[in-house]
């Protein structure tokens, strides 16, 4: 016996269709991508690449970009854990406003960000910092630093989500069995969150290695040894030099893919083992 | 021993009343109550996640206040296990040893007990906590729990998300480890049946309020006010007035719409004339077969008005004309089947007179 309005036994599931939108959507960005490396690509001079690479110039540039991203992002990470860790767990008065503040540099532009550095350095105690200690403005301390400003609300967010999906109950439970505040974070918050700490370090890498408006604008933008690769490729588009400019975007490409991928397998069991 | 003295907790909403109690060594103590009533505020309070309260905590005569969780010695299990899911079995069961600074070679003993009593040696090689079953982790938790000697283990909820099967095994091992390791055992849930089965103290937190705390002398709880009688007695509290009263044997007759009826009553003297509540759980009550010789007292005409079937046992609402009220009984279905239970049938219900419980009203 059939009611007239039944839905029939089995319907049509409408989950392939899902996944097939699913997937294009990831063909269309992995497309896109790749569109963008080809188009790069046919910028390039045919033998001019290798040239470009091996110059004294470009070398320093690489390695002053990896010294830089990494050390912004360790600093990043050494500031970010402990500071994330607070946001999630504290019950700080107005912790909502707090974090909030903690986000709005993400919204600013590095330029401005860099512009509000450039402007702490020109009061008194900038002043006295900058001749008695370190300098920071147009010198290498000051790329640094620039990229640590862009990136570390960054790091704190996703360190704050990792933290906020650790329940803080097993923090309690390793308490009730000997642990101290501090141990339990070190033995069961930090093992339990480590894939997320993980991305945020790789994520705050990348920001930091493609970092360009805030380097310019505190440690300013000429040939030499202030010249990051995204410097770099800045001065050789502006001086019309477009084959070499389109050289280190593809070797800035090829670097980031190379780092990112390295960090994202060492620091990811499961993929690990998908890997090798 | 665990002393709890004016113990009050005010935060947000959740809140406790000058709760004021006592927790011999060894002792299996259960706190029961509806949800919302205060018992995870009890116990964070007494582990030591709570120190904003007032009153005193003692643990051994030595008062808790400023003394962080860690040094306590009291061990927790909560109703999600929180089992380390970054670490193996073995690494779980061994966590707070190694917290606590003792060798493997003090515990090892204690260890075979536990996967002894919990039956956990098929598990405790396994690497990934990931694919225990719920019974297993709970399990894990326990022997976590217990492996480092602690003065005191409190459970909360610790059997809430546990398949029926499971839950009577557990409280088969709780009951073990009480009587065998001498552990003191502080078990908080909203489980009264659970609360009985395994308590030997039972204190009934409602509201923030701990209402009474009772050594139970069998399965059965006898409730110290009208507010204990409705959480567990739900519809079965009926409005009487008192015939006559005996002091000696505590034992009073009361009238209950028409019929008389005889109940027990405990502290409060009641005199002729007092209005009052009478009561019993619906698991308390049972049905006579036709031609069975009833108990002295307590046997009343009843109609069956609806039968809830619900595993093992039928939940059957009575009217009881004599009483003018309806009284639910719950009714095993082989008694249920025998008795051709069903809309409409004419039953006889009886009332146990050492379990009805008369109690000035309020």
């Amino acid at each position: 016996m059939t009611h007239p309005t039944q839905q029939p036994v089995v319907r049509r599931s409408r989950k392939d269709l899902f996944r097939a939108m699913a997937g294009l959507a990831a063909v269309v960005v992995v497309a896109y991508i790749v569109l963008l490396v080809v188009t790069n690509t046919s910028l390039l001079g045919t033998q001019s690449f290798t040239d470009l690479v091996t110059t004294e110039r470009t070398l320093g540039a690489i390695l002053l970009s990896l010294a830089m991203a990494l050390g912004a992002t360790a600093v990043a990470m050494l500031i970010g854990v402990p500071a994330a860790y607070a946001l999630s767990r504290l019950r700080i008065p107005g912790r909502v406003v707090w974090d909030t503040l903690v986000d709005v540099p993400i919204a600013l532009s590095p330029i401005a960000l860099g512009i509000i550095i450039i402007a702490m350095f020109s009061t008194g105690p900038g002043r006295f910092l900058e001749q008695n200690v370190l300098a920071f403005t147009y010198a290498v301390p000051g790329i640094l630093l620039a990229q640590l400003t862009v990136v570390c609300a960054l790091t704190i967010r996703l360190l704050k989500t990792a933290f906020d999906d650790v329940p803080p109950r097993l923090e309690a439970i390793a308490r009730t069995l000997g642990s101290t505040r501090w141990r339990a974070f070190r033995r069961v918050t930090l093992p339990v969150a480590r894939r997320a700490i993980f991305t945020a370090f790789v994520i705050s890498f990348a920001r930091a290695f493609g970092e360009f408006g805030a380097t310019l604008t505190v440690a300013g933008a000429a040939p030499g040894p202030r010249e990051t690769l995204p410097v770099s490729i800045f001065l050789r588009f502006s001086s019309l030099e477009v084959g070499k400019a389109a050289g280190l975007i593809f070797l800035t490409m090829l670097l980031a893919f190379g780092v990112i991928l390295v960090l994202r397998v060492l620091t990811s069991p499961d993929l690990r083992r998908e890997v090798w | 021993m665990i002393e709890l003295q004016n113990l009050s907790v005010r935060f947000g909403l959740y809140h406790l009343h000058e709760v004021t109690t006592s927790i011999e060594s060894g002792e299996y103590f259960v706190v029961t109550g509806p949800a919302g009533g205060g018992k995870t505020v009890l116990i964070e309070t007494l582990i030591g996640l709570n120190t904003h309260y007032r009153g005193r905590v003692l643990l051994d005569g030595v008062n808790m206040r400023g003394v962080p969780v860690e040094a306590r010695s009291i061990s927790y299990v909560p109703q999600d296990y929180g089992i380390f899911p970054h670490l193996s079995v073995r690494g779980n069961l061994l966590y707070g040893v190694q917290e606590r600074g003792l060798r493997r070679d003090d515990v090892a003993e204690r260890l075979e007990e536990l996967l002894d009593i919990l039956d956990l040696r098929p598990i405790v090689t396994r690497t990934k906590v990931t694919g225990l079953s719920a019974g297993e982790q709970q399990k894990v938790a326990l022997a976590r729990a217990l492996l480092s000697e602690p003065a005191a283990l409190v459970l909360d909820e610790p059997l809430a998300f546990l398949d029926d099967t499971v839950r009577r095994e557990l409280m088969l091992d709780l009951k073990r480890i009480n009587a065998e390791l001498g552990v003191t055992i502080v078990h908080a849930t909203r489980n009264l049946d659970e609360a009985l089965a395994l308590g030997k103290r039972v204190g009934v937190l409602i509201a923030g309020r701990m209402h009474q705390v009772t050594r139970l002398e069998g399965p059965h709880l006898r409730p110290a006010d009208t507010t204990v009688a409705h959480w567990i007695a739900g519809h079965n509290v009926f409005p009487a007035v008192v015939k006559s009263s005996d002091e000696a044997t505590g034992t009073a007759t009361v009238e209950c719409g028409e019929a008389k009826l005889v109940g027990r009553f405990y502290g409060t003297r009641l005199s002729s004339g007092m209005a009052v509540v009478v009561g019993l759980r619906p698991q308390e009550a049972f049905l006579l077969a036709d031609g069975v010789a009833p108990p002295v007292a307590n046997v009343l005409d009843a109609t069956v008005e609806t039968v809830l079937t619900y595993g093992s046992t039928d939940v059957a609402v009575l009217y009881v004309p004599g009483m003018q009220a309806k009284v639910e009984v719950m009714v095993p279905r082989a008694t249920a089947r025998a008795l051709e239970l069903a809309e409409g049938r004419s039953v006889r219900l009886a009332m146990p007179e050492e379990l009805l419980w008369v109690l000035p009203k309020e």
